[in-house]
């Protein structure tokens, strides 16, 4: 089930009126994590024991580390438990079959050939998202930044809450467990923002990403077919459509969890216009980038050390957030490629504040920045998406080298697609429909939702395209 | 709540209110399911849909190249994989030549088709009939009318789910014999597709950015378009033919089976109950034939009627229906029942092993349900061969009918 579904309104309907209708927030709280596991469970039940198990290990960590009188070893311990069991499962299901074919190859390279194992694995759907959550839990308790829960019921919600549960924003147990504390008031929903998100969302998700798609993996099913103005618009068009695809479900997941009261944390902030890579991380999956910072690159030492311990330090980060999407070396590459972005930006930040014309930048100079930011970017897009990594080298040397290796082409009238995708993005970040929207009367702004709604529809493709992120 | 869009609505945060406020929603909701229908209603005028849009995998392609050569064929082949992988035009016209009988023949068959969407289909397509139309073949199996949910939101499920088409699936679904649970379940397998089509679902995105075909679905299309609509099933490594390949012991029981099920489960009687049903078979291509006294059960009301519809849509289009049971493992005999009752006029069968072993043998088959290409031909040619012969079958009876007539005169 996914949020651009049909049955996903029916079940979101059900789940919002008896939420509402409850009185007592442990009810509502019960009702929403009957409703969340539902929702896990109409993809595969099965796996539904796995975030349970997670759930019940957590539980217990948090009330030992908690305990008065635990001594310091014994916390160690405990803490190793949550990592042993969250992180192992993640390694088991995703990473297995990664690592064994990585050494099959490596010992095959060494002259020592070993017969390959490959376990037919099933991804649990989420599973690095609500991993990293419950990890969240356990190492904050530990750090002494949060108070064990008590309730196995609050902390059940908090890491199987549908609307976040397969794709993010990966939220902390900080934020979230204190909303659980007290009943939320309906009157406190701004219900108009919400539906307004959600609608923003499902545009994103299910008219840009999706229409893209089939036309991305077309170029991206046979590169070397293709000329070179087609690598630009295949390469565009998968920087446009992972944008919309998980821009979209978090504004959706964010506009969800808001109509029953929750809040949950920003995700992305228009990262395209961003004027450095380091600027990037900052509103690109903010939830992750922020994740990997506080619970990885800090706890590896930060920037507390000399310079090479810092770029040390940032490039494991990048390269491991960048395994964290995927079990394949592309996305390794991926990571080291944003990694060594982020090194050479914060030396160039350095050099950069000793000359007083370029700690002052222009306008001329932030533009050519901000693309030179959006080209790097797209360039990574291309490891991120190719199915190997010689078809990401075939891409680059058509995106970057600008050679036509082939003469097939795809339509020119993308082009003027993407710019006026760019002028809404840009209209949007300015706040200008935003604004309008926010000053419509209520019962105009319902009619021209409703009128709205009926338009988007038209352009929904026919066919199911899931979340990219649900692979992650 | 906070998002990247609405940051400057979403952050401000409303003090908790205790007046009613539902009425408010309740009224907002309202207006906003008005619009939305309003302009639902509005839209689907503005962007009609065709009535078979060129981007329904097989389908479309399959219709466009019909639209652009129908006047060339006297002889369609309508049904489901069944006709799509196992007829072969150039051989069945070849064939029906050498006996006599000058044709030339599309295959219409469709991947998956069922008995409602094949109706649907048949009456689209033959709406302007080809001019010189003269026989269509049609292949289907009667089944419950379930159309499956997570296709839903396909343009193959959503484009045919017209009210018209809505209106005749629910028919087929309530005059059944499936009890009331079911019926609703098979029901709402049809609303949903409907509704979506109601709601113009994609159909903006479907004029102004056509869906591409996948590479293999574009290839497909380039290749059936040669071979007139046929497509022969060569994959070897199709996941079924690998099935198939692995599981012959069970292919050989699942035909043993299917003799067994003509009425006795003892071997020679078997094979007895098999020669008879043969001839029955031969006899059935009779273009005229009355009831027997063990006549198999009686055909259920819905597909009398779908079948009734079937031969009007065909007869309104000047042409002849000629029913076909391909040579499967399927255990419906629904054809053969219509035949005895007279529902239809003109079937020929090929679901009997021993009969047709030539279409059975293991070798013969791509699957358990396909035949390979050279079956393929051979079962063309067979059909050609019992289509000329059917129609001097009739030919003579027209004759006969005829001299009676005028000596009686």
């Amino acid at each position: 089930m996914i949020f651009t579904e049909f049955r996903f309104f029916l079940f979101f309907a059900i789940v919002f009126s008896l939420y509402w209708a409850l009185r007592q927030n442990s009810w509502r709280k019960v009702w929403i994590l009957l409703c969340s596991y539902a929702f896990y469970g109409a993809w595969d039940w099965r796996f539904l024991s796995l975030i349970i198990g997670s759930t019940l290990v957590d539980y217990v960590v948090g009330l030992k580390l908690g305990k008065a009188g635990a001594t310091p070893p014994a916390r160690r311990a405990w803490l190793f438990v949550s990592l042993f069991v969250n992180l192992g499962a993640l390694a088991f299901f995703k990473y297995a079959n990664f690592f064994a074919d990585s050494a099959v190859g490596f010992f095959g390279q060494l002259g020592l050939p070993v017969n390959s194992v490959t376990l037919n694995i099933v991804l649990p759907v989420g599973i690095s998202f609500y991993t990293f959550q419950t990890l969240s839990y356990s190492i904050d308790i530990y750090a002494g930044r949060l108070q064990p829960k008590e309730s196995l019921l609050d902390l059940a919600t908090f890491v199987a809450f549908f609307p976040q549960l397969v794709a993010g924003p990966i939220v902390r147990a900080s934020d979230f467990l204190p909303q659980l504390d007290s009943s939320r008031q309906f009157a406190q929903v701004n219900v108009r923002a919400c539906l307004t998100l959600f609608m923003v969302g499902f545009f994103k998700k299910a008219c840009v990403s999706n229409n893209l798609a089939p036309i991305v993996d077309r170029y991206f099913s046979d590169p070397l077919a293709f000329d070179a103005l087609s690598s630009w618009i295949a390469v565009l068009g998968y920087t446009t459509q992972i944008y919309c695809d998980f821009s979209g479900y978090s504004d959706m997941a964010i506009a969800c969890a808001g109509l029953l009261g929750y809040e949950l944390c920003e995700n992305f902030n228009f990262p395209y216009f961003a004027s450095s890579i380091t600027d990037f991380w900052r509103r690109w999956h903010i939830s992750l980038s922020t994740w990997l910072k506080d619970y990885l690159y800090i706890p590896l030492g930060g920037n507390r050390g000399g310079q090479w311990f810092t770029h040390r330090n940032l490039m494991l980060t990048m390269v491991l957030g960048g395994l964290w999407h995927g079990a394949a070396w592309t996305f390794v590459v991926w990571g080291a490629l944003h990694g060594g972005a982020l090194i050479a930006h914060k030396e160039w930040s350095k050099f950069a504040r000793k000359i007083p014309s370029l700690s002052q930048p222009s306008e001329g100079m932030a533009v050519v920045s901000t693309a030179l930011t959006f080209y790097w970017v797209c360039i990574t897009w291309v490891f991120f998406r190719a199915n190997s990594f010689g078809e990401a080298i075939a891409v680059l040397r058509s995106f970057v080298g600008l050679r036509s290796p082939g003469t097939g082409q795809l339509s020119l009238s993308l082009l003027g697609v993407f710019f006026v995708l760019a002028c809404l993005h840009w209209l949007t970040a300015k706040q200008v429909w935003t604004q309008a929207v926010d000053r419509l009367p209520g019962q105009l702004y319902a009619v021209f939702y409703g009128f709205l709604a009926a338009l988007i529809l038209t352009l929904v493709p026919v066919g199911y395209t899931p979340f990219i992120y649900f692979q992650f | 709540m906070s998002g990247e869009v609405l940051r400057p609505i979403a952050i401000r945060t409303w003090p908790a209110q205790q007046r009613a406020i539902a009425p408010k929603y309740i009224a907002q909701g309202l207006a906003a399911v008005v619009a939305f229908i309003v302009a639902t209603l509005l839209l689907g005028q503005i962007i009609p849909s065709p009535t078979i849009p060129s981007n329904v995998v097989f389908i479309g392609p399959k219709n466009d190249y019909y639209q652009a050569h129908k006047d060339d064929y006297n002889v369609l082949f309508f049904g489901s994989s069944r006709v799509y992988n196992q007829i072969v035009p150039d051989v069945f016209d070849t064939s029906a030549r050498a006996a006599g009988i000058a044709v030339n023949s599309y295959n219409f068959g469709v991947p998956a088709m069922r008995a409602l969407d094949s109706t649907v289909l048949l009456e689209d397509a033959l709406e302007n009939p080809p001019a010189n139309l003269k026989w269509v073949f049609f292949e289907t199996i009667l089944d419950k009318g379930y159309e499956p949910i997570p296709n839903a939101r396909t343009q193959r499920a959503m484009y045919w789910h017209t009210w018209e088409n809505t209106r005749l699936a629910a028919r087929y679904i309530l005059m059944s014999e499936a009890s009331m649970p079911e019926k609703a379940v098979l029901l709402a397998s049809h609303l949903l597709p409907a509704l979506y089509r109601q709601m113009n679902v994609g159909r903006l995105f479907a004029q102004v950015l056509p869906s591409e075909f996948s590479a293999e679905e574009r290839e497909v299309a380039a290749q059936f378009t040669i071979a007139e609509g046929y497509s022969p099933l060569v994959d070897e490594s199709d996941p079924k033919r690998q099935d198939f390949l692995a599981s012959q012991a069970e292919y050989a029981a699942q035909v043993a089976s299917l003799i067994e099920s003509d009425g006795s489960t003892d071997g020679a009687a078997a094979e007895a109950t098999a020669r008879s049903a043969a001839q029955s078979l031969a006899d059935s291509t009779r273009l005229e034939t009355t009831p027997s006294a063990d006549a198999p059960p009686a055909l259920a009301a819905n597909k009398q009627m779908l079948l009734a519809k079937i031969t009007q849509i065909i007869r309104a289009a000047g042409a002849e229906p000629i029913f076909i049971e391909p040579p499967s493992l399927d255990p419906d005999r629904d054809f053969r029942v219509a035949l005895a009752q007279g529902e239809i006029d003109t079937l020929l069968a090929y679901k009997d092993p021993l009969r047709f072993p030539q279409l059975y043998q293991a070798d013969q088959r791509f699957d358990s349900a396909h035949l390979n290409p050279t079956a393929a031909r051979e079962f063309s040619r067979l059909l050609a061969q019992d289509f000329a012969q059917s129609l001097q079958t009739k030919s003579l009876q027209t004759k006969s009918l005829q001299t009676r007539s005028l000596q009686s005169k």
